[in-house]
């Protein structure tokens, strides 16, 4: 009972620092419960590519476990500071350290209490909520979230953890301290900071190597092992910059006579010195939190608008029917269609070969893909050469697009594909050679663009569409490169059908299904309709956004605390000092904007740092965006623009918010 | 010639928690005389400091007059105040009160800097830092310093603005007397070098000092002692007695 007393005694005392400590609790419990309600719905099991998400919510799961453990640490050490004081007196009074042990196992339990029912009600709450967004991000019409008692269990477990470990750092405390010791732990001199070289140089170091890298990535599939690298690489020389660069600059500025000793500098800049010392991680750790925020919103955000574009490129029409030549034609898939009710336009077809994997030299030659064979994995080290190929002959091009081409015996037309249509000369294609099936061939035109042909792949093999003079060229090359056994039950050449279709989603299902059914079982078809395509694009790039947006409410949750522990811990500080510089003859107004260029500057450099991040980071940012078959439009700036003013917005709304707290600490200038 | 004059000076406060007033000041009543050496003593309580903050232009009194070489303070706006407490007045505090965040040399500029009067700053502090026997110190931090090193450098921030009065507020109350004791001798070159300094303190030996004691006690100038030609030890024994009347309470 007594021990009971004192907990909370003491908790109520130091109410200031105990608050914000809870909140930042229950938020954790909150969003990790949210997490766990996700993995476990069967809402996310129902989603199209249900593995992907839950992989996804797992690693962010995590991300937001590890996350959950820093802040909860970060916040009680400065409620550790203030209690104890106060355990130092319990101590003098005669209070064993067992007793002390004791009352803060008391007060542990009873913050985990209230965390715990706070954060989990909000929790479920958020996640309803949540749950009516991700339903509008994915163009689904419900979704399956219900409690789940195994993701219950795991969060309390978890906390359960999480404030143990508090209980240690207070036992720990209490046996390394003495009384005395513990009494007087909230005094304590900060020394004037020394030029770290050495982290100086290590720092600009990562910080060049880290921009270069992100800089110079090639490829989508090398940029998710390069941006994890370069991620690491700038955490690094942020921190690194954080320590040393600042105060290696203001020792500058304060060598600089004409500039430091001007009544608007001198305080400010020698004041920094001392500041930066003591917030160099904690400002690093923000600027690095709103890079991640800005980074993670840009991409997913991007995804998530960009999808429209690529369906609508992928497609040139509602409906593309790929089956094998003569299998189907236009009458007997306008009478399937209208056997579902359904109406069809803008009909036209393509004839052009099956597909095939080549691989295309530095010297222009095409050779066939072999699987397995040494061949393979030479062509695997240099794997930019890998090409989808088709083929067409000249006669079915010209009847497509409507031209008079020519060609000579020896002389073909191409047409190159990638999935970054904004980017084509990334991609090698033949512009005066080729070397086709041991025959070389002049390239008479590299087409920009065939009408009728989709202008994007959503592979990230680049295609190469060959158009060659004649029927029997065309057969020949195109047979040296289709694989025997995809030819078994197939014909070499391929009918291609476009066409947009009208009627209810329901009906294009089953008009798609019965159509497929017409067809040999084992024939090489396929069926696309970009209805449903976007609904299976949103559902995937919808989980993305949705997961994006989650983890932005995470971060700068992690943000605004670290802000308002600052304000806290700042304004203590302060106080003394301003009431010197009143006494030197400091007016109040001049010690106010004092105080603000001091708080713009720590406030401000955060901000600036993580959009220098963001703006290094767009070259990487748009190949990750490949890796998901997404091109970077220029729809992305505008993304990034909304995204940093959000941001900003946002940030300058938790400064506000907290900078009444430093105001209200060093209140002796308002009076 | 009278540098500062205080005529019925009065002050009361609002106590925060009832509506009561407390009367600090009753009717306070002095003049000092250019290159002065004045000391006010009293116990905790009596308003010595009320008075100090009152002449530092750091509070207002609610009734009476304050005039420095004839200016009446009341008359000047709160920005001006700041100037003038920059170009007029030296102050130098028990807890000395520096910036731990500049540098020996830093702290002692900064009311040059505040007033854009850093033009010759080297020499001043040079001739200063000598007087006051802190040369080797000016580019350590205040935090590496001793007390008695750190009121030296809180006396020549003080004095670099050649300010007409001196203000101290128990400025040896946080020494040993080792220290306290050069600290006053120094207030005793400075006065020789025609300084006016007034000096608030509840220590005989501090304000043995000065060529006057003013008493104070509730509010009130009790009783003054002029030095004039005692020894220091006599003044002592003289200030001694005072209080002990003070103490007393016979008037």
């Amino acid at each position: 009972m007594f021990h009971l007393k004192l907990a909370l005694d003491s908790l109520k005392k130091n109410s200031s620092t105990y608050i914000p400590f809870l909140l930042a609790s229950a938020t954790a419990v909150a969003l990790n419960f949210l997490f766990q309600l996700l993995i476990y719905s069967k809402g996310v099991k129902d989603l199209s590519m249900a593995e992907v998400v839950i992989l996804l919510l797992v690693l962010g799961q995590i991300v937001i476990g590890i996350l959950s453990v820093v802040i909860l640490i970060y916040t009680y050490s400065f409620l550790k500071k203030g209690k104890q004081k106060e355990f130092g007196l319990y101590s003098i009074l005669g209070l064993k350290k067992s007793d002390l042990v004791k009352i803060s196992l008391i007060q542990q339990l009873f913050s985990f209490f209230i965390a715990i029912v706070l954060g989990l009600v909000t929790g479920f709450i958020f996640a309803k909520l949540m749950i009516l967004l991700l339903i509008h991000l994915i163009d689904g019409t419900t979704f399956n979230l219900a409690f789940s008692w195994k993701a219950l269990f795991f969060t309390v477990l978890f906390f359960l953890v999480a404030f143990l470990i508090l209980a240690v750092i207070d036992a720990v405390s209490f046996y390394k301290t003495n009384t005395l010791a513990l009494f007087q732990s909230e005094k304590k001199a900060s020394t004037a900071p020394k030029n770290r070289w050495v982290l100086f140089v290590i720092g600009l170091a990562s910080l060049i190597v880290g921009y270069w890298l992100s800089l110079t990535v090639p490829g989508p599939v090398d940029a998710i092992l390069r941006f994890f690298l370069a991620a690491l690489l700038i955490i690094i020389a942020t921190y690194f910059l954080f320590i040393a660069g600042s105060t290696l600059l203001l020792k500058m500025l304060q060598k600089r006579e004409s500039y430091y000793y001007k009544s608007q500098h001198f305080i400010t800049v020698s004041n920094m010195l001392f500041r930066m010392k003591q917030n160099a991680v904690g400002l690093a750790s923000i600027a690095l939190l709103s890079t991640m925020t800005l980074v993670v919103t840009v991409t997913t955000a991007s995804m998530f608008l960009g999808k429209t574009d690529v369906a609508n490129r992928m497609l040139p029409r509602e409906t593309t029917v790929s089956v094998s030549e003569n299998l189907l034609s236009k009458e007997k898939i306008e009478e399937t269609a209208k056997k579902h009710h359904l109406s069809t336009d803008s009909f036209y077809t393509i004839r052009a070969s099956s597909k095939a994997v080549a691989y295309l030299s530095k010297d222009n030659e095409l050779t066939r893909w072999r699987y397995g064979s040494e061949s393979e994995k030479k062509q695997k080290k240099t794997r930019p050469g890998e090409r989808n190929v088709q083929f067409m002959t000249l006669k079915d091009y010209n009847d497509l697009t409507h031209r008079k081409a020519t060609l000579d015996k020896n002389e073909v037309l191409i047409y190159s594909l990638t999935n970054d249509p904004g980017n084509k000369k990334a991609i090698l294609t033949p512009t005066k050679n080729v070397r086709l099936n041991s025959k070389d061939y002049k390239v008479k035109e590299n087409i920009s663009s065939i009408p009728g042909i989709p202008s994007m792949t959503s592979q990230l093999m680049p295609s190469l569409f060959i158009v060659m003079p004649d029927e029997k060229t065309t057969e020949h090359t195109a047979e040296h490169y289709v694989l025997a056994d995809d030819l078994e039950n197939n014909s070499l050449m391929m009918d291609t059908f476009y066409f947009n279709l009208e009627g209810k989603f329901d009906d294009k299902n089953a008009f798609l299904d019965d159509l497929e059914q017409s067809l040999p079982s084992n024939s090489d078809s396929s069926l696309m309709n970009k209805t449903i395509l976007k609904k299976l694009m949103n559902a995937f790039y919808g989980g993305f956004f949705f997961i994006g947006i989650l983890f932005s409410i995470s971060f700068m949750f992690v943000t605004g605390l670290m802000v308002y522990y600052k304000q806290i811990s700042e304004g203590k500080a302060d106080k003394a000092q301003f009431d010197i510089l009143q006494k030197v003859g400091m007016s109040k107004p001049e010690i106010k904007k004092t105080i603000h260029s001091q708080i713009s500057w720590l406030f401000g450099l955060p901000v600036i740092v993580s959009i220098i991040h963001l703006s290094f980071s767009i070259v990487m940012i748009q190949k990750l965006l490949l890796a998901f078959a997404i091109p970077m439009s220029s729809s992305v700036y505008i993304i990034m623009a909304v995204t940093v003013f959000l941001m900003v917005m946002i940030y300058l709304f938790i400064y506000q918010l907290t900078s009444k707290t430093y105001f209200k600490q060093v209140a002796s200038l308002n009076n | 010639m009278t540098l500062l004059s205080v005529n019925h000076l009065k002050k009361e406060y609002k106590s925060k928690r009832s509506s009561q007033k407390v009367e600090a000041l009753r009717d306070i009543d002095f003049q000092v005389e250019e290159g002065e050496f004045i000391a006010i003593m009293g116990e905790s309580g009596s308003g010595k400091s009320t008075l100090l903050n009152c002449i530092a232009t750091l509070d207002r009194p609610t009734a009476g007059q304050i005039q420095i070489q004839g200016r009446d303070l009341a008359a000047f706006k709160d920005k001006d105040l700041a100037s003038f407490r920059r170009e007029h007045l030296g102050f130098v505090f028990q807890e000395f009160n520096l910036l731990d965040t500049l540098s020996v040399k830093d702290n002692i500029y900064l009311p040059l800097v505040l007033s854009k009067k850093t033009q010759g700053k080297e020499e001043k502090l040079a001739k200063l830092a000598i007087r006051l026997g802190i040369e080797n110190l000016l580019d350590k931090y205040p935090y590496e310093l001793s007390g008695g090193q750190q009121q030296r450098v809180a006396i020549a921030r003080a004095l670099i603005t050649n300010p007409e009065i001196l203000l101290c507020d128990e400025p040896t109350g946080a020494l040993d007397s080792k220290n306290a004791s050069e600290i006053l001798n120094l207030f005793d070159a400075c006065h020789q070098n025609g300084q006016t300094i007034l000096m608030v303190t509840h220590s005989p030996l501090s304000a043995s000092h000065a060529k006057r004691v003013l008493f104070i006690k509730d509010g009130m100038v009790f009783h003054q002692i002029y030095r004039g030609d005692k020894s220091e030890q006599e003044m002592l024994v003289a200030i001694n007695d005072a209080m002990t009347n003070l103490l007393g309470g016979q008037s």
